[in-house]
């Protein structure tokens, strides 16, 4: 027989024989290595059910977290399907894609509140402290009516720890990776980081408090008085270092909860540029991030029918550019003079978000919510010091006619003082329970993105760049097509097997782009001009066998092909398609109380048509950059009773730089020629973690 | 053993911590002695951005001298040598139209005579040369906007003249000049009037053989020094419309398009200099010597832009290209190497004052 806790992620066999008296040993339940009834809460009226979610929703979840030994989140996600990355070496920074679309239609979310950044590439998401993360919760297609701007492509909401169970909780965690064949123990050189974190609960107070310091000490990095040139060369990767704390205190009982949570981030990039030979001076740039990101939530319960929510969030992000002339042959430094070379960016965006939840009858529950966000920023690339604030209010519904439909259609009206919103946006998402192991989901979304601050308000006037904001921008809409079926086929009690179908087509319009100024044909700016479409499926299968998990995705996205729209004269497909199969696998050896797992991901080559103009004759050719296996395999034991070890090896397959057949844009952020930078190589990985608690 | 581990890990995170003081020793780089000559050039007027710089430069390496020039102090060139030819000063943009009429008349021409968008050039406002003296020609003179002064003074029609633009701006359309010009004997009249005027005035420019041209200023009514003794200069560094090259791939066109930026060096051809570029593959500048000039791996070019921007890269690496230098011959047969210093802060420079390094390797006759 099995014995299960009410928490349904922990269970014993307890073995019975007939006809004889058992004396049971006490009874120890451990973790089991994996449970599909997963819990999740982006986008709900409360924490549901994966099953019963009207969204098809994936997770990433606590155990996975750990196996991977991720130092970020990046490496989290990087053999998902239907993610990619792409790394721009000049800043250091990464930009995420989810579906065939960047990260400016991606929001990003800790534990429901917006992460800021400065422009429309995710930096924010490898500014979150990896230690901190209970799981990751990615919603794929809009979720505008709940969550407003820029979740286009979908949301990615990272819900953090809670104080455990246990009365105190201490856990301290060491790992080194190398970057490629560099490395130096515990600093500079490789990837490194270190935690410790401590919580505490009783009588339903919690406590909780973390630090983490990471360290990338770059890679492929030229000597130190190397030429300008020799610095150009491909593949550079800059140092980066961070700092991050983050606390929670919260109070709970059974009708109420509330907690406050600060996260800290001090993020320092180094970018060295090469000696001028014929003077003996470089130039360094320090680029330094802070960020502040503080929350209060509060759930409320006043009757079985009635709940209230409420979050309010403040995020203060600040990035700092110091930039000096070094004198190789005085060893003096020197702040240089240049527009926009000492400057801090200043960001804040405050939020508050309310609302409640009523189950008016066993069939019919509405959620009504209001929202408000004010953005701020400042800086020398900022005109003015512009704030936008956004007033939002939005109703969903969620009925349930019988046990096998659930239709939940909603709306949101905004108002911006700024921008053109949008004044409605409208969602309808349906579930139908086909039979008790296959469940269809159809949804209809609208989305929408702001403009940015940084669209709005740009000014950045410099040697090489004449861009300036455009005030009169509208917001990007998008009409989004979802659906996807789910089979639970397999649920017995050692084998479990689910696969879900899913399909999306997405269209956008009055996207915004670079375009020249009408008025000032020497000025960049930005317009409301393109379209953009993307469509694909996936098809996500899990096994669970014994100690055996598995998980094989294949997806197929296809995005837009722009040249349909401005080569009259050339034949070109309307969509561009790429591949992926991710996949992991994980056995637990109980006995040894050790496990081996397998992250696998084959991204297919991306084609793209670039368009040239021979003799006045248009010509589209195809070109396509390279496909790539990503692949990491991690050990984790735990080898005394407080203490485990995870080793391993990332990106197995050496992975740098992706061949591309394209010719070189130019682009000041291209690095080199046209391969494109991937990744540092394979890197070998050794941790030490640490779990002691106290009952 | 609950003790045990937890010092263990404190122990680690301990040695962690404290183990993370940054590696910040810089190298330090005893430079070898120079020989030769160092010049910052004076691009900058004021406050003004080095990407704009005020000043045009003109350099001469037989008296170690720079001349700095006001871009803006002047409108048009009349050449001195035998031919009647008139430039626009292009180091402020300037660009001219023949009006719509066949007036020969200033007084009679009126801003109903010309379309002002017409004048438009650079960064792809306009992608040909109809308006401005031809940059992709070797030699400015081959190609005016303005024709040839003619003998037959009905021949001398009347242009429209934006005496400042450059980067698609045309001045307000009562900032605009109409200029007609014909010869006096072996020089020339200028005659000039804004185009809402109906009087015009006149301005005589003689020749002067000593130099390339003799420059006249509308906003001062007056004859204006801008180049040096011809003999006195071996190249101009600064801002100036010149020429890029152009690929839109939605409309076929591809071609070499007007364009202004700065830190273009056009070497004073017209006085017979010429320029070689030297790859640092072959020769280093420190090594390069007299013998060297004979070497097949150095062409002389007359070509007034044969230096133009090469010198730099203001995408990707920024900075002087550091695998390059160039020798300068002048009209009596010096030749020298030069090298780019400096231009911009990414390469320890300050932009719009660039600084740069030249010696003596052949003396001339």
């Amino acid at each position: 027989m099995t014995i299960k806790s009410s928490l349904n992620t922990f269970e014993q066999t307890v073995q019975v024989n007939a006809n004889s008296d058992v004396e049971l040993p006490a009874i120890k339940l451990k973790e089991k290595a994996t449970e599909l009834n997963e819990v999740v809460v982006t986008a709900q009226f409360g924490p549901q059910s994966l099953r019963n979610s009207v969204y098809n929703i994936r997770t990433i979840n606590a155990e996975k977290i750990r196996l991977r030994g991720a130092t970020n989140v990046q490496q989290l996600l990087n053999t998902e399907f239907g993610f990619r990355f792409s790394n721009d070496l000049t800043l250091g920074t990464t930009d995420v894609e989810l579906m065939g679309m960047s990260g400016r239609n991606i929001k990003i979310l800790l534990d429901g509140v917006p992460m800021v950044d400065r422009s429309d590439s995710r930096e924010s998401l490898n500014q979150i402290d990896v230690n901190t993360i209970e799981r990751i919760e990615i919603v794929e297609g809009p979720v505008s009516v709940v969550y407003g701007t820029n979740a286009l492509a979908g949301v990615i909401n990272i819900i953090t720890k809670n104080a455990g169970k246990s009365l105190l909780n201490i856990a301290a965690r060491v790992q080194d990776e190398t970057a490629g064949n560099e490395y130096n123990a515990l600093k500079r050189s490789g990837n490194h980081i270190q935690n410790v974190s401590a919580s505490w609960q009783n009588k339903g107070w919690s406590a909780l408090a973390g630090f983490t310091h990471t360290e990338f000490g770059g890679w492929n990095l030229a000597p130190k008085t190397a030429w300008p040139e020799v610095v150009a060369a491909e593949n550079r990767w800059k140092p980066k270092e961070q700092y991050m704390g983050n606390t929670k205190i919260g109070y709970r009982n059974n009708n109420f909860n509330i907690w406050y949570r600060f996260d800290g981030l001090e993020e320092t990039i180094d970018s060295r540029g090469g000696m001028n030979p014929n003077n003996y001076r470089a130039k360094f740039q320090t680029y330094t991030t802070n960020r502040y990101t503080q929350q209060l939530q509060t759930e409320w319960k006043l009757s079985e029918q009635l709940q209230l929510t409420a979050v309010g969030g403040y995020t203060d992000l600040k990035r700092a550019t110091r930039t000096v002339q070094h004198d190789f042959t005085t060893n003096t430094e020197e702040l240089t003079k240049e527009a926009g070379e000492q400057d801090i960016a200043k960001f804040n965006a405050t939020i508050f978000r309310a609302t409640a939840q009523y189950i008016a009858s066993k069939s019919i529950s509405i959620q009504p919510g209001f929202e408000f966000n004010r953005d701020a920023a400042s800086g020398q690339r900022i005109k003015g010091t512009p704030g936008i604030n956004d007033y939002a209010f939005f109703i969903s519904s969620e009925i349930k006619p019988n046990q096998f439909i659930n239709v939940r259609p909603g709306l949101r009206f905004i108002k911006n003082s700024v921008y053109d919103a949008p004044t409605v946006i409208p969602s309808l998402n349906t579930k139908f329970s086909v039979s008790k192991s296959l469940d269809l989901r159809l949804a209809y979304a609208r989305g929408f993105r702001a403009p940015a601050l940084r669209e709005l308000y740009y000014d950045f006037f410099d040697a090489s760049h004449s861009i300036k904001g455009n005030e009169n921008l509208r917001a990007e809409e998008s009409n989004s097509f979802n659906g996807s079926l789910a089979w639970a086929g397999i649920q017995q009690n050692d084998l479990q097997f689910r696969s879900t179908l899913a399909g999306f087509y997405n269209l956008f319009k009055n996207r915004i782009d670079l375009g020249i100024d009408a008025a000032d044909p020497s000025v960049t700016t930005y317009i409301n001009v393109s379209k953009y479409k993307t469509t694909g499926g996936s098809l996500d299968n899990t096994l669970i066998y014994k100690n055996l998990q598995a998980n094989v995705a294949l997806s197929y996205i296809g995005r837009y092909n722009r040249l349909v729209e401005d080569a009259v004269s050339v034949e070109v497909p309307e969509f561009l398609w790429s591949p992926e199969v991710a996949s992991s696998l994980t056995y637990t050896f109980p006995k040894i109380n050790g496990s081996v797992s397998i992250f696998y991901k084959y991204a297919g080559s991306r084609p793209n048509y670039q368009l040239s103009t021979v003799n006045g004759v248009q010509n589209a050719k195809l070109v396509k950059v390279g496909s790539f296996s990503w692949a990491d395999l991690m050990l984790n034991k735990n080898v005394l009773k407080y203490l485990t070890i995870n080793a391993g090896i990332k990106n197995l397959f050496d992975v740098t730089q992706l061949t591309n057949t394209s010719t070189a844009s130019g682009g000041a952020h291209s690095t080199g020629g046209a391969t494109v930078p991937y990744s540092y190589g394979r890197s070998y990985v050794l941790g030490l973690s640490f779990n002691w608690s106290k009952n | 053993m609950n003790k045990f581990n937890s010092i263990l890990a404190i122990t680690c995170l301990a040695i962690t911590f404290t183990a993370c003081k940054k590696d910040n020793v810089e190298p330090i780089i005893v430079p070898p002695p120079s020989d030769g000559s160092t010049l910052t050039l004076n691009g900058l007027i004021g406050a003004e951005s080095g990407t704009v710089a005020g000043n045009s430069v003109y350099v001469d390496f037989s008296k170690d001298k720079q001349t700095a020039v006001d871009r803006d102090s002047w409108d048009l060139g009349f050449y001195s040598g035998t031919d009647f030819k008139v430039i626009l000063n292009s180091t402020n943009g300037a660009s001219a139209i023949l009006t719509t009429t066949t007036k020969t008349d200033l007084n009679a021409v009126t801003a109903v005579d010309f379309d002002p968008n017409k004048l438009k050039t650079g960064q792809a406002s306009n992608l040909y040369f109809d308006n401005t003296d031809d940059q992709r020609e070797g030699n400015i003179l081959t190609k005016t906007i303005i024709a040839n002064v003619s003998a037959s003074d009905a021949d001398n029609k009347v242009y429209i003249l934006n005496r400042k633009g450059g980067a698609g701006t045309v001045l307000a359309t009562d900032q605009l000049y109409k200029i007609r010009i014909v010869r006096k004997g072996t020089g020339y009249t200028l005659q000039y009037a804004k185009v809402n005027e109906t009087t015009f005035k006149t301005l005589d420019i003689a020749k002067n053989t000593d130099a390339n041209f003799q420059f006249a200023s509308l906003v001062k009514g007056s004859v204006v020094a801008v180049e040096p003794a011809k003999a006195d200069w071996d190249f101009v560094w600064g801002w100036s419309m010149y020429r890029t090259q152009y690929t839109d791939a939605t409309i076929p066109f591809a071609g070499l398009i007007p364009y202004a930026f700065s830190d273009l060096v056009f070497i004073n051809s017209l006085a017979g200099v010429t320029a070689a570029q030297v790859a640092t593959a072959d020769f280093t500048y420190a090594a390069f010597a007299e013998a060297n000039i004979s070497s097949p791996k150095v062409v002389f070019s007359a070509t007034r832009d044969f230096i133009g921007s090469n010198w730099r890269n203001t995408t990707g690496t920024v900075g002087v290209k550091t695998d390059v230098f160039y020798l300068i011959k002048d009209g009596t047969g010096n030749v020298y190497k030069l090298k780019f210093v400096s231009f911009h802060s990414a390469d320890g420079g300050t932009r719009g004052k660039p600084v740069i390094e030249y010696k003596l390797v052949k003396k001339g006759s």
